[in-house]
């Protein structure tokens, strides 16, 4: 092999470039270059089995039969990820043998650094039974929490940083003592999401508290008597309420228990995520969760949360008539709540706005997505609001500039296309940014037309 | 102004803030101090050095990538290989060339142009058979019929879709 390869300007690459090369390429260029050679093989097998994912339960089973027999493609696997429906009608022997291969595949895993299984099939479980994998830190399963998977978090509770658990707890009624979960300690644990009845078995106490986000988004919350909602809160605020910076939480509106306890309890947060579950098909209920009323739901959360600074609040599914607030609505509202949060330099309105503060030298002020000002009628109203007063300040222009382009995230296309463009009326003007702009033209684009302006304004008083 | 000197003994000066986009440059500088030291880099010829200049030159002024950008999931996993106008016809050169160029860009620690070597190498692979690759990078098949075959049916779900 050495003897050929100098023969070769590309395997003479130090292996880092060639992997890098080789990370570049499509999965269908990684198929063909596994039969290259031996050394190029090597590589792309590395990384063809290095983060895989399967959303059908044929391919899975395929790709098992190499792992099973190939062990530099079973080493090689460093993220799993399960996700398929329609194995499961099957015959019982089948799913048996299935569960068996699953077991055999990731006994095999010992390079496994993250672990997506979405689903809550017990065969799982018997699978996860008997693997032990020595650097997983993520780990992400829709499975109940029983006793098996609590005995898996306990093995891996000195990796596992970041857990998903969106199950549900087993019936208390049902559950024998032999599969109650238990309390696991995970002292590396630095982000939970999922069902917050699972808070108190998976969140502990710690020495050093590194607990640092807690979502509790998964849709099993609405499930949950009110009294589980308050316990999994306090417990929270009792065993990470210093170290908590950010919380999620989902519900129906922004009125219901688990919001009303998590504003309440864990005031140190900074990153705060309110969703909206939005019913699949709009019905008399959704009219009473209007953007405005979400809006006036949330400000009675805010009061509590001094440290604050990010505020995004979502619907899990737009609305079909997604009323936008005009920007003068939408800018009223996030100074509304900037007031009583006095760090707020991000907010997310639910009708999918993004606003941000604008914080040297301008109190207050706070600019939409650029693709929303990114006109005539826009920009005027943007002037308006700057205000004479802050366009004295020399530098208004330059921070102004500064803001909207070093803003990542910023999307222009990302902007509703329909959405807002009933209240504007200046379409004629010629100045509405190219939809598939990038975000730099519409910040000149706005420019151009804040230079206009000006002109006028001073032509005008010129006059005068 | 800083001064290089290449491996065949020529001097190139490049503004202190172009010749910073390679990190080696920076840190060098930073450990010597303020210094008209010419700089050696043992590792480049003129012919590359050259280009690469051309590179930092046209890219002077934008944000460089963190220092500890760290390769998370995410990162490995994009599998993007969208080069630049500019870019692209920078790196329009024979394959001897473009090697050097990712060789000196690794060395002289200038992320921004080993992505855009790597990628455009990636680019050259993309759509071709086995034997196409061997025969572009002249690499010989060290693999029987027999396992090529095996290796093509281990690796069949990934070709699906």
């Amino acid at each position: 092999m050495s003897f050929y390869s100098t023969q070769s300007p590309f395997l003479r690459l130090p292996p880092e470039i060639l992997c890098q090369i080789i990370d570049f390429c499509p999965k269908s260029s990684l198929v063909v270059l596994c039969r290259v050679s031996k050394t190029v093989g090597e590589f792309s097998v590395r990384s063809l089995y290095r983060d895989i994912s399967f959303k059908n339960a044929s391919v899975f089973i395929k790709c098992c039969y190499a792992l099973v027999k190939v062990d530099l493609a079973a080493a090689s696997v460093k993220y799993l990820r399960i996700d398929f429906d329609g194995f499961f009608g099957q015959s019982r022997y089948l799913l048996s043998a299935f569960y068996h291969l699953v077991s055999k595949v990731l006994c095999r895993l010992h390079n496994l650094q993250g672990l997506k299984i979405l689903h809550d099939e017990p065969g799982y479980q018997s699978a996860l039974q008997s693997c032990h994998f020595s650097r997983l830190s993520y780990f992400q399963t829709s499975l109940p929490l029983t006793r098996p998977l609590t005995d898996f978090l306990t093995r891996h509770s000195s990796t596992i940083s970041v857990l998903y658990l969106d199950g549900r707890l087993p019936d208390p009624s049902s559950a024998s003592t032999s599969t109650a979960p238990s309390a696991v300690n995970l002292p590396v644990l630095t982000s939970f999401t999922g069902n917050p009845a699972f808070v108190r078995f998976v969140v502990q106490k710690q020495d050093t508290p590194m607990l640092r986000s807690a979502h509790m988004t998964a849709i099993t919350v609405l499930e949950l008597p009110e009294a589980q909602v308050i316990q999994a809160v306090e417990h929270l605020r009792d065993v990470a309420g210093e170290t908590l910076e950010t919380v999620a939480v989902l519900g129906r509106g922004f009125s219901s228990p688990l919001s009303r306890y998590a504003s309440m309890h864990l005031t140190s947060v900074k990153s705060l995520g309110l969703m909206h579950l939005t019913r699949l098909l709009v019905d008399d209920e959704d009219v009473r969760f209007s953007t405005e009323r979400l809006c006036e739901e949330v400000k009675l959360l805010l009061p509590p949360l001094q440290q604050l600074q990010r505020l995004i609040i979502s619907r899990t599914i737009p609305p079909v008539e997604n009323k936008v607030l005009t920007l003068a609505e939408g800018h009223k509202t996030v100074t509304t709540f900037n007031s009583i949060c006095p760090n707020l330099e991000f907010v997310r309105l639910p009708d999918d706005t993004e606003w941000t503060r604008i914080i040297p030298g301008f109190v207050n002020l706070w600019i939409p997505e650029v693709s929303r000002i990114a006109n005539i009628e826009s920009a005027w109203w943007l002037l308006d609001m700057l205000g004479a007063e802050s366009r004295r300040n020399p530098e208004w222009k330059s921070v102004l500039r500064s803001v909207l382009s070093g803003a990542g995230g910023w999307d222009a296309s990302s902007g509703d296309p329909e959405g807002d463009d009933d209240d504007d009326a200046g379409e004629d003007a010629g100045a509405v940014a190219s939809q598939e702009g990038s975000s730099s033209s519409a910040v000149e684009t706005l420019f151009g037309l804040i230079d206009k302006r000006l002109r006028v304004v001073e032509n005008a008083s010129l006059e005068s | 102004m800083v001064t290089l000197v290449t491996s065949d003994n020529e001097k190139f000066t490049a503004d202190k803030e172009v010749a910073e986009r390679s990190v080696l440059i920076k840190n060098m500088l930073e450990d010597v101090g303020e210094s008209d030291q010419p700089i050696p880099l043992p590792n480049v010829s003129s012919s590359v050095l050259k280009k690469v200049l051309e590179y930092c030159e046209h890219h002077r002024g934008e944000p460089l990538p963190a220092a500890d950008a760290d390769t998370t999931q995410d990162d490995t996993r994009k599998r993007t290989t969208d080069i630049s106008e500019w870019d692209q016809k920078f790196i329009t050169v024979d394959q001897e060339m473009l090697f050097e160029i990712i060789l000196a860009a690794n060395y002289l620690d200038i992320k921004s142009l080993l992505d855009v070597g790597c990628k455009t190498v990636a680019n050259m692979i993309k759509g071709k058979t086995p034997e196409e690759i061997r025969k572009l990078f002249n690499i010989v098949n060290d693999f029987t019929p027999e396992e090529e075959a095996q290796i093509k049916k281990e690796n069949e779900w990934a070709e699906d879709r």
